[in-house]
């Protein structure tokens, strides 16, 4: 019957299309600076030598900041800079102080000159320490503030190496007469990083693959309209009522209304994610990936089963076709608003984390995102599979339970 | 006709919400073979009791029990020997006659050669054959009511429960539904009948119930009832036993 509904079928196929190449391409701008976000810093150089120089150098060369620079000797500019760093302007705020070369210079000289022959007493204060100064912007989270903070620190401590092993170098030369040239070598020691998998890029999903699954799997659960209006019509007409009269056990009827909508699932998520391999790429849209798509296919089957149990759940329920889609259709922009659809559920508090776990739309996504991020094999997908299994199974025993008590 | 096909024995239903049962200790007895009908006025009781019989509706008090199987504890086999028309038009306006039918005589198991083939007798029987494959949105109500009619019998029922069968439909569909209940009822089927149509009850039932209130207040064969209360026809009889009051 769905396949004469082409109204039906045309809301099931093209509305999803529709909407995931629309909220893909509204989103992958902001999913973009997701990705490639950079820590805005504001750096205020007093000392104007080659500490404040190669600080600069390393936090560009990082890739992670956007450092604006202010060369200056006005010590009021740490008061400005501390304003911008808490109105937000900037994440942290680094201030370098006057003469901070100069007397790193004199410690280490001062170190060399005990070291060597020409040692002299020296009046070198071994107090000093070049204080520089960071400042943070009061919202951003104690780990990001860890981090950054380590970061800071590690090109810091490059920057005293090298200065270190320039000042000895200079020292050699004059002991022993000859030009020394040679750089330290500052990366010796390198970590490796490497992300497990052949197309993995990170964690996060690019705004294709947030959005396809997202918006197909909203899609899957929006047959919540087609099919309860399909149940409210076969109670209208009387043909439900009539099926009480027949050996077959309803939940053969609703059973075959469910393998039916499944195999409809089955054919969005082959429309769409064929979209987003092919099509979108055209659009300036990441593609989404297709080589785990049998994976995909497989995992569908149980999302196919879960919205379809769950629409027929809704349609018995529900006095009328009206109730029915006011119903079904708020019930899917809910689980789909927490369930991390519209927006994404790493990018959600912890509170809102926690209520999307009760979503059937999340763990939809959830097993789309393994395959597609972490291509991870069907089986690390049986946490999902297990709840749409049981989310199904609930709704199929509800449904048959509901439609015998409603018998007049 | 001695076997009791149905045997309905101090059936009680009181709807939620309702002041008075919408069936009273009602008690009936259909004699296998026979075309029993069942009259009353609005809200008699008439479609309540053949709810209960089709399985559809629950009743807290009573028995019923066909050919021998009780409802309460055996409804499986008596889904297998009855057949339900109900009086709404309950088949799939985007489906095609054939399509209905293969989907009712499937819910009963039937092998799909002998299904096809029943359909196709059937068809024939009621003058749908050549329109098989149109769509039943496009049928008009007496055709809609004969493919009504057909889903009830696919599987050659025992026992034929028709809700108003004729209602709202033309005189040419009203006699060919009627002339094919006589036949199947020479066939052996048992049919069990509710109608306002008293000319109609008249012409085909063996014999009728008339109940009114939830209960039984009279019942025979249409000739015995006439000439019961001296009336020339059973309209008259009906209108003797219910009164000349409106009912709603």
């Amino acid at each position: 019957m769905l396949f004469r509904d082409k109204m039906g079928l045309a809301f099931l196929v093209v509305m999803p299309i529709a909407l995931v190449l629309l909220m893909t391409l509204l989103q992958d701008s902001t999913f973009k600076a997701l990705e490639n976000e950079k820590i805005d810093v504001i750096l205020v150089n007093f000392d104007q030598d080659i500490l404040g120089e190669a600080m600069i150098t390393a936090l560009d060369s990082a890739e992670i900041f956007n450092v604006s620079v202010c060369q200056t000797k006005d010590s009021t500019a740490v008061n400005r800079a501390k304003k911008l760093v808490n109105e937000g302007s900037f994440k942290m705020g680094i201030v370098i102080p006057t003469g901070a070369t100069k007397q790193i210079r004199k410690v280490i000289s001062g170190e060399i000159k005990k070291q060597t022959p020409m040692a002299q007493s020296n009046s070198i204060s071994k107090e000093y320490k070049a204080n520089i100064q960071l400042f943070f912007d009061p919202i951003i989270k104690a780990s990001f503030k860890q981090a950054v903070s380590g970061a800071i620190r590690e090109i810091m401590a490059q920057i005293q190496t090298q200065m270190v092993f320039k000042s000895y170098t200079k020292a050699l030369e004059r002991i022993t007469g000859k030009p020394n040239d040679s750089d330290f070598p500052l990366k010796t020691l390198e970590i490796h990083e490497e992300v497990s998998g052949s197309v993995l890029q990170s964690d996060l999903p690019n705004s294709s693959q947030h959005n396809v699954p997202a918006w197909t799997v909203f899609a899957i659960f929006f047959m919540v309209i087609p099919l309860t209006g399909q149940i409210i019509s076969e109670r209208n007409e009387g043909t439900l009522e009539r099926l009480r009269t027949f050996p077959t056990p309803i939940f053969i009827h609703f059973s075959a209304k469910i393998l039916v909508y499944t195999f409809v699932a089955i054919l969005q998520v082959f429309l769409l994610f064929a979209m987003g391999c092919w099509l979108m790429p055209y659009m300036d849209l990441p593609k989404i990936e297709m080589i785990y798509f049998g994976r995909i296919l497989w995992f569908t089957v149980f999302v196919g089963l879960a919205a379809s149990s769950y629409a027929i759940t809704v349609g018995i329920l529900s006095k009328s076709a009206h109730q029915a889609a006011i119903f079904g259709s708020i019930s899917v922009v809910i689980l789909a608003a927490i369930g991390g659809i519209w927006v994404p559920v790493y990018i959600m508090n912890d509170t809102m984390q926690n209520i999307s776990l009760i979503s059937p739309l999340n763990w939809a996504l959830s097993g789309y995102y393994k395959v597609l991020l972490h291509q991870s094999p069907w089986f690390d997908l049986w946490p999902e599979i297990l709840l749409l299994s049981l989310f199904s199974g609930i709704n199929l025993v509800l449904a048959v339970h509901f439609f015998r008590r409603q018998k007049r | 006709m001695n076997a009791i096909a149905l045997d309905i024995h101090n059936l009680k239903k009181t709807y939620a919400g309702a002041s008075t049962p919408a069936v009273n200790q009602l008690s009936l007895n259909v004699k296998a073979g026979a075309i029993h009908g069942l009259l009353g006025p609005n809200g008699a009781g008439k479609t309540s009791t053949i709810s209960i019989v089709a399985g559809i509706a629950k009743f807290e008090g009573g028995s019923v029990q066909i050919f021998d199987y009780p409802l309460k504890t055996d409804i499986q086999s008596i889904r297998k020997l009855i057949g339900y028309v109900p009086q709404d038009i309950a088949i799939y306006p985007q489906l095609t006659a054939v399509e209905n039918l293969i989907f009712f005589g499937r819910l009963h198991d039937l092998p799909i050669k002998i299904l096809k083939n029943n359909i196709d007798d059937l068809l024939q029987a009621l003058g749908l054959f050549e329109k098989r494959h149109e769509k039943t949105k496009h049928f008009s109500g007496g055709m809609k009511r004969r493919i009504n009619l057909i889903a009830g019998l696919l599987h050659q029922p025992k026992l034929l429960i028709l809700d108003e069968p004729t209602v709202g439909i033309d005189v040419q569909s009203k006699q060919a539904i009627l002339s094919f209940l006589q036949e199947i009822n020479r066939q052996g089927t048992t049919i069990l009948y509710t109608s306002h149509m008293m000319d109609e009850a008249e012409k085909l039932c063996h014999f009728v119930s008339i109940i009114d209130q939830g209960k039984v207040i009279e019942e025979g064969t249409p000739d015995q009832l006439k000439q019961k209360f001296n009336q020339a026809n059973l309209e008259d009889v009906f209108i003797h036993l219910t009164g000349k009051t409106l009912r709603d």
